[in-house]
C-alpha cells in the first residue's frame, strides 16, 4: 500500500471511531479527496471488515484499536483493572514512574493514592488529571495534542522525556502478533514518543488486557520495540499459542 | 434567563452525565415541576447541541465528561463569556493564541472554536481537554504539575514557550489592589514572563473583583499590557489602569 493511501485509511478509521457513522460525501470533503479515491478506500476497508456502507453512510464495523479513550474504558474494564493493579504493585516509594495513555491504566489509577513520594511522568491529559486529583507530583510531557487519544506527541514531548531518568515505565500497546516481532501502535507519532520513553527508562513493563493478544497486526502497523526489550509483560490468561508469541519478554505474568 | 431555570438546566445536564437517557416525566418529578417546563428546558439545551429529545426521553449528545470541568467554578459565568467574546475580536484566522489557565479563558473556548485554523497554546489541562473535545489544534505546555493544581509550570514549561511565537496571549490575573501591575501565583510568575516575551499582543482578562483583591506575584506592569477587558468599571478602577492603551468594558 502506498504511504499516502495508508495514512488516509488510518485517518478514515480515526474519524469513524469518533463519529460512529458519517456521510460518505462529508468524509470526502474532510479528507479533500475525490469520491472515486474515497470509494476505493472504503471498498478496501469494507473488505477488511473495518466498516460497512449503508444508504450513503460509512459506519464503523469492528472495534478498531484506537477509539475514544473514554469509550474504551468501558470495555473489558475488569480485565484491565486486574492487569493495571498488578503493574502498580511494582511501583516502589521514591520512584519516577512513566504512565502511558490508554484505558488500561485509567481503570486502576486511583490505586496510586497509596503510594508515597512518587513522581508520575505522562503524556496523557487524562492520567495527569487523575493524578492531580490525588495530589501527586506530575511531570507532564506536553506537546502537540492528539485529540482523539487525549495525549501529546512530537518534539516538545520527546524533549522533556529526554531530560528525565525514569525508574519504571508502564506502557500499553495496540496490538501484536508473531509477525510484528514486538508491540505495536496505530500511530506513527506515538511510535516516536514511545521509543524516547523506553530509551530513558531503567525498567519497562508492558501491560495489556487479553483482548489485545494476537490482535490483527495490520491494523497497528508500527512496532515500537522488540518483545525482548521489555522486562515484564503483564496480561490476563494466555493460551499456549499466545504465550509463544511473547515468550522473549524477560518475564511474562498472567493475572 | 432566570436563576431558577439556569440552575435547573445545569442540573439536568449533570444528571444526564451520569444517566445518559432519562424520561422527561421522571425529570419533571425530580424537579417537582411540569413535563411542559422540562420539555422547554430540553428544547433550549437542544439548541446548544448538548442534549436531544426523543420519544419522551432526554438524551445526552455530548460525550460523558472525563473531566467534570463544567461543574467547576460557575461563578460569574455570563460576565466571563462576555469578556471572552470581546477578546475573540482580536483573534484572526491562522493565529497562535495563548490561553491562560482559569475559568475566564475556559468560558471563551466555544467562541474560539469558530475561528479558522488557530493554534491554542496553554499550560492548563482543562483548557487542553476542552479544546481537544472540540477538535481544535492544541499545544499543551508540559512541565511540573503539583499541589492539586491542573496547570504546568517550571523550567520545561518556560523553555517550551521560548520556542513558540504567540500572536495573542490572553492572560488572567490574581488580585492587584493598589498595585502597579497584574499578579499571579508564585510558581507561575516565571512562565508568564516568558509568555510576555514571546507574544505580539497581550490581553489581560479579569472580573472586577480582582481590583480589590490582595496582590500576589507581579508578572507584568500595566504598561506592558496592550488590552484590558473586564466588566463595567468604576472611575477609580479606570484611573488605576489608565496607562493601558485599550480598556474594554464588556456588558452583560
Amino acid at each position: 500500500m502506498s504511504k499516502k493511501k495508508e495514512e488516509r485509511q488510518l485517518q478514515i478509521r480515526q474519524i469513524l471511531e469518533g463519529k460512529e457513522k458519517i456521510k460518505v460525501a462529508e468524509l470526502a470533503k474532510l479528507l479533500s479527496v475525490t469520491p472515486e479515491t474515497l470509494r476505493k478506500d472504503l471498498d478496501e476497508l469494507q473488505e477488511r471488515k473495518i466498516l460497512i456502507r449503508e444508504h450513503g453512510y460509512a459506519k464503523i464495523q469492528s472495534s478498531s484499536v484506537e477509539t475514544f479513550v473514554e469509550l474504551k474504558a468501558q470495555k473489558n474494564k475488569e480485565m484491565k483493572k486486574i492487569v493495571a493493579l498488578e503493574a502498580f504493585s511494582r511501583i516502589e516509594n521514591g520512584m519516577i514512574v512513566y504512565l502511558d495513555s490508554g484505558s488500561t491504566i485509567l481503570t486502576a489509577i486511583s490505586a496510586l493514592r497509596n503510594k508515597s513520594d512518587i513522581t508520575i511522568v505522562t503524556n496523557s491529559i487524562l492520567v495527569a488529571y487523575e493524578c492531580a486529583n490525588m495530589n501527586l507530583n506530575i511531570i507532564m510531557a506536553g506537546g502537540l495534542l492528539f485529540n482523539i487519544g487525549k495525549r501529546t506527541y512530537g518534539h516538545f514531548a520527546t524533549e522533556i522525556i529526554d531530560h528525565l531518568s525514569i525508574d519504571l515505565a508502564i506502557m500499553g500497546t495496540d496490538a501484536f502478533t508473531e509477525k510484528s516481532h514486538g508491540f505495536t501502535t496505530i500511530s506513527a507519532d506515538e511510535l516516536g514518543f514511545k521509543r524516547h520513553v523506553m530509551n530513558q527508562s531503567a525498567k519497562k513493563i508492558m501491560i495489556s488486557d487479553a483482548s489485545k493478544v494476537n490482535n490483527k497486526a495490520d491494523i497497528a502497523p508500527y512496532a515500537f520495540c522488540k518483545f525482548n526489550e521489555f522486562d515484564e509483560f503483564i496480561t490476563n490468561h494466555l493460551t499456549a499459542e499466545q504465550y509463544d508469541v511473547v515468550k522473549t519478554v524477560k518475564k511474562v505474568t498472567q493475572v | 434567563m432566570s436563576k431558577k431555570k439556569d440552575e435547573r438546566q445545569f442540573k439536568i445536564r449533570q444528571l444526564l452525565q451520569e444517566h445518559p437517557k432519562i424520561k422527561i416525566s421522571d425529570l419533571a418529578d425530580y424537579f417537582q415541576t411540569s413535563s411542559e417546563t422540562i420539555r422547554k428546558d430540553i428544547i433550549e439545551l437542544e439548541n446548544s447541541k448538548i442534549i436531544k429529545k426523543e420519544h419522551g426521553y432526554a438524551l445526552l449528545l455530548e460525550e460523558p465528561d472525563e473531566m467534570p470541568i463544567s461543574l467547576r467554578n460557575q461563578e460569574y459565568i455570563e460576565e466571563k463569556k462576555q469578556i471572552m467574546k470581546k477578546a475573540c475580536t482580536f483573534i484572526k484566522e491562522g493565529m497562535v493564541v495563548y490561553l491562560d489557565a482559569g475559568s475566564t479563558c475556559l468560558a471563551g473556548i466555544p467562541f474560539l472554536q469558530s475561528i479558522h485554523n488557530i493554534t491554542i497554546v496553554t499550560n492548563s489541562i482543562f483548557v487542553a481537554y476542552k479544546c481537544a473535545k472540540l477538535n481544535m489544534h492544541v499545544i499543551l505546555i508540559g512541565g511540573n504539575i503539583s499541589n492539586n493544581a491542573y496547570r504546568s509550570y517550571g523550567n520545561f514549561a518556560s523553555e517550551t514557550i521560548d520556542y513558540i511565537h504567540i500572536d495573542v496571549a490572553i492572560l488572567g490575573t490574581k488580585g492587584f489592589k493598589d498595585n502597579n501591575g497584574f499578579t499571579t501565583y508564585e510558581n507561575e510568575y516565571e512562565l508568564k514572563r516568558h509568555i510576555l516575551q514571546q507574544s505580539e499582543k497581550i490581553i489581560v482578562v479579569t472580573d472586577k473583583n480582582k481590583f480589590n483583591a490582595q496582590p500576589e506575584y507581579t508578572y507584568c506592569k500595566f504598561k506592558e499590557v496592550d488590552v484590558f477587558i473586564s466588566n463595567t468599571l468604576t472611575k477609580e478602577n479606570k484611573s488605576q489602569i489608565q496607562v493601558i492603551p485599550e480598556i474594554i468594558e464588556a456588558e452583560v
